[in-house]
């Protein structure tokens, strides 16, 4: 079995004045603290990162952790674009289950915000395809593809995907962590400017520095058991052109239908939820591709008020999810499992979910080339 | 007989009024559009360039001609807006178009009358026999200084010419070339815009080589302007090819079925091709045309042309002139500057 | 920079795929290019079925109307994104609606 012990994540936003460094630093020590753990119990450490190479300059992260620690301990770090972290979880859950370490550290980290936005758009682009690349892609561009194709298909309409920013944006107020900690209006997401048509700029999750970590461990003296049940992933075609279908994400069906299997879980055991909601569209497929709603009817259900904190059912992203906690792309698999490890502890005060037992996270890596799922209960 | 067996055109889709160009320098639209002689310009699209525009006119020449490319052995490019200084645009649109390996590339460069030149010398090519097939483009994205008069006439196209000994649409029946020392026009290494020598372009510089070349070649062929059922001249603009016709004898029905720069502007290298592209779309078999380019430094190289009874069928087969001057669409002089990277 | 022998790996692979046509499955416009791409923006950007293949590119030639799901198009050859003033210039595919 498999606990969390220890979670922790900064907050997450334009951090001027700190490093990556430093952000991992803070996570890393504060799930130490959080775990009551003395350092030199961590047996091995796993960092989900994707920019530092292309926007810092700095490569080789684990060893960066292990001299922050002072315990010069295995490291791995980990690479699947934005499910970097959720990537890093996965390989220490099978670390952990084969035996090999008993305790180990996962951090998830980004720093975006010391340079310009087009560079930063250039370099997340390293998650898509070549082809994507030359001929003028965004992450925007690519999920305003699939947002248009869900529109056509399923009548999908632009105010149920705003109704997705806004209910984040509501969960995000009541979390000292998010880096737009205030509500905003349906109007306000559809007057915003137009990114890439249909999703305009409140349908985007922003560019932020952060950093989450968690320990888990298989020692069983542990009290407060949190355990992660399944961790699964998938992968699909790095290209969106090269996908079967442009309105879901079957790397996350794929990962999903596992993780259910191997835990004896089914959507219907699912309490709370953090989705991968790097635009609104996102939300919508996940809620789908996960098997909680059908095709076509998240958006509605969404716009109807379901999912949201103080509705009957499934509650997602109590934590603002990646539109209004922020997206430091590395941090947020990892952020996910933190979230929800809260929950489960029923230590998320204003936005506690009541009788939280089952979570899970759903982590994403560009347009779906990579969907790590994560179950969670207590 | 040798002569063209295919050829394509291409005029890029949008257009800008002339009448927009001068209303931002506070000028009188009338003034420039009489002066000139034209009423709008093509303008490139800001990913279009001499290659670009050189692959999509050869695209349609293989289209008429049904061309093996594998068949062509010689490609000539001519152009005063090649993308590199150095590195041949002649490679760059042989490989998109797929040619095999077995080939001559020269790129050439002489003003508006480059590719002219090529024909000339492809011509020797074919007739020496040490080639079957090749190929002739003008090509050019022509740039001008803003608020220089070059501004309203500096436009962009391609005209491909195929030329063989078999199944030739249009025979070369003469040819002569007429050439000094005369900087009219001109653009120094590392400089973005041309310098020009204002109204010395005109009288010693167009009409003393068109006329001169011209003239060489009526002696030479021993014909006069009645002789042609067309005339083709290089067009800088909407007088010149006018002015020249009238000084040399022929008349406006001869000169009007290749008159283009009223509507698309100058295409530099290119302007002789598509205006020779326009003439066979509407010839008939056994007519004669009279063509004279002019590039600028100077020269003129004149040929006598003559259709054969192929034009008929094989001009079907690709894009016309009037499919490009019908396909357009009208952009502002703002646009046209950041299309050209102006702002 | 831009890598020369990139570009010239790619350009061998242009030739195949020129002259083709296929139809838009689905398109967008982007609004705020990213890096390289400013001079371009606004642009379509689609993902067209061919025959045998799916490809991603930009839809030129619009004039600025937007494109619709389940036109035709056909491919032509265009510069990709703004070379560097020293590097080597990208050329590609891009769509045309017919």
């Amino acid at each position: 079995m498999i606990s969390v012990i220890g979670a922790y994540t900064t907050k997450f936003g334009e951090l001027w004045n700190v490093t990556l460094r430093d952000l991992i630093n803070e996570a890393a020590f504060s799930a130490i603290s959080d775990a009551s753990l003395d350092t030199k119990e961590i047996q091995a450490v796993y960092l989900g990162n994707m920019l530092s190479g292309m926007l810092s300059g700095q490569e080789q992260l684990g060893p960066m952790l292990t001299e922050e620690l002072g315990v010069f301990v295995p490291a791995i770090r980990t690479e699947g674009a934005c499910a970097s972290g959720g990537l890093a979880v996965f390989e220490a859950v099978n670390a952990l289950q084969s035996g090999k370490f008993e305790t180990v550290l996962i951090v998830g980290a980004e720093k975006m915000t010391d340079r310009p936005q087009d560079m930063v758009a250039m370099a997340l682009m390293a998650a898509g395809s070549d082809a994507e690349r030359q001929a003028g892609a965004t992450f925007p561009g690519l999920y305003a593809l699939m947002a248009r194709s869900h529109m056509e298909k399923y009548q999908t309409t632009q105010e149920q995907m705003a109704a997705v920013s806004v209910k984040n944006h509501f969960h995000a107020s009541l979390n000292g962590k998010a880096q737009f900690p205030f509500t905003i209006t349906i109007d306000k997401v559809m007057e915003s400017g137009a990114i890439a048509d249909p999703l305009k700029l409140l349908d985007c999750s922003p560019i932020s520095d952060g950093a989450s970590a968690i320990i888990l461990t298989t020692k069983s003296a542990r009290k407060k058991n949190i355990q992660i049940a399944a961790s699964e992933v998938s992968t699909d075609t790095l290209g969106l052109a090269q996908r079967d279908s442009l309105t879901e994400l079957l790397a996350t069906k794929k990962a999903s239908r596992s993780a259910y299997k191997n835990c004896g879980i089914a959507p219907t055991d699912v309490d709370v939820a953090e989705l991968h909601d790097c635009f609104t569209i996102a939300e919508i497929m996940a809620l789908e591709d996960l098997g909680f709603y059908k095709k076509g009817e998240a958006g509605p259900a969404i716009l109807r008020g379901e999912t949201k904190l103080g509705s009957k059912g499934l509650i997602a992203n109590t934590s603002g999810g990646l539109k209004a906690c922020g997206h430091p792309v590395g941090a947020t698999g990892v952020k996910q499992i933190v979230e929800i490890t809260q929950q489960l502890r029923g230590v998320s005060k204003a936005k506690q979910v009541e009788n939280a037992k089952v979570g899970l996270c759903q982590n994403v890596g560009g347009t779906g080339a990579t969907a790590v799922v994560t179950i969670l209960k207590n | 007989m040798i002569g063209i067996t295919a050829y394509g055109a291409y005029i890029p889709k949008r257009r800008i009024k002339i009448k927009d160009i001068a209303l931002a320098w506070g000028k009188n639209p009338a003034d420039i559009e009489k002066s000139l002689g034209l009423e709008e310009k093509a303008v490139a699209a800001s990913d279009e360039d001499t290659v670009t525009l050189a692959v999509e006119a050869v695209g349609q020449a293989l289209l008429m001609g049904e061309v093996n490319v594998s068949d062509v052995g010689a490609i000539m490019i001519g152009s005063e807006s090649h993308p590199y200084a150095v590195n041949p645009t002649s490679t760059i649109v042989a490989e998109a178009l797929g040619f095999s390996p077995n080939y001559l590339a020269v790129d050439l460069e002489f003003a508006c009358k480059a590719a002219t030149a090529g024909m000339q010398a492809m011509y020797g090519l074919v007739a020496s026999k040490k080639i079957k097939t090749g190929l002739v483009v003008g090509a050019d994205c022509a740039q001008a200084k803003p608020h220089d008069v070059l501004e309203y006439t500096a436009g962009a196209g391609a005209g491909a010419l195929f030329f063989g000994a078999k199944d030739v649409l249009v025979n070369i029946i003469d040819f002569c070339s007429y050439s000094s020392d005369t900087p009219d026009f001109w653009r120094r290494e590392g400089v973005r815009y041309p310098s020009h020598g204002g109204r010395f372009t005109g009288e010693p510089a167009y009409f003393e080589h068109v006329c001169g070349a011209a003239k060489l070649l009526f002696t030479r062929t021993k014909s006069k302007p009645s002789d042609y059922n067309y005339c083709v001249f290089h067009s800088p603009n909407g007088k010149f090819p006018k002015n020249a016709a009238a000084m040399l004898g022929f008349t406006k029905e001869q000169l009007l079925p290749g008159f283009l720069v009223d509507k698309i502007g100058n295409p530099y290298s290119a302007s002789s091709l598509l205006s020779l592209c326009a003439v066979l779309e509407k010839a008939k078999p056994n007519e004669k045309i009279f063509l004279v380019s002019y590039g600028s430094g100077a020269g003129s190289d004149a040929f006598v042309l003559e259709t054969t009874k192929t034009l008929l069928d094989k001009r079907k087969r690709a894009k016309n002139i009037s499919y490009y001057l019908e396909n357009k669409g009208y952009i502002t002089y703002v646009e046209m500057l950041k299309s050209e990277g102006k702002i | 920079m831009s890598s020369p022998i990139k570009a010239w790996r790619e350009q061998k692979k242009i030739n195949k795929n020129l002259g083709i046509q296929g139809k838009i499955i689905s398109w967008t416009k982007i609004l705020v290019p990213p890096y390289g791409f400013s001079s371009d923006a606004p642009y379509f950007l689609a993902i067209i079925k061919t025959n045998n293949n799916t490809l991603i590119g930009q839809i030129v030639d619009t004039n600025g109307n937007a494109p619709k799901t389940g036109q035709k198009v056909e491919t032509v050859y265009r510069r990709q994104k703004k070379p560097d003033t020293e590097g080597i210039i990208y050329y590609g595919i891009k769509f045309r609606i017919l």
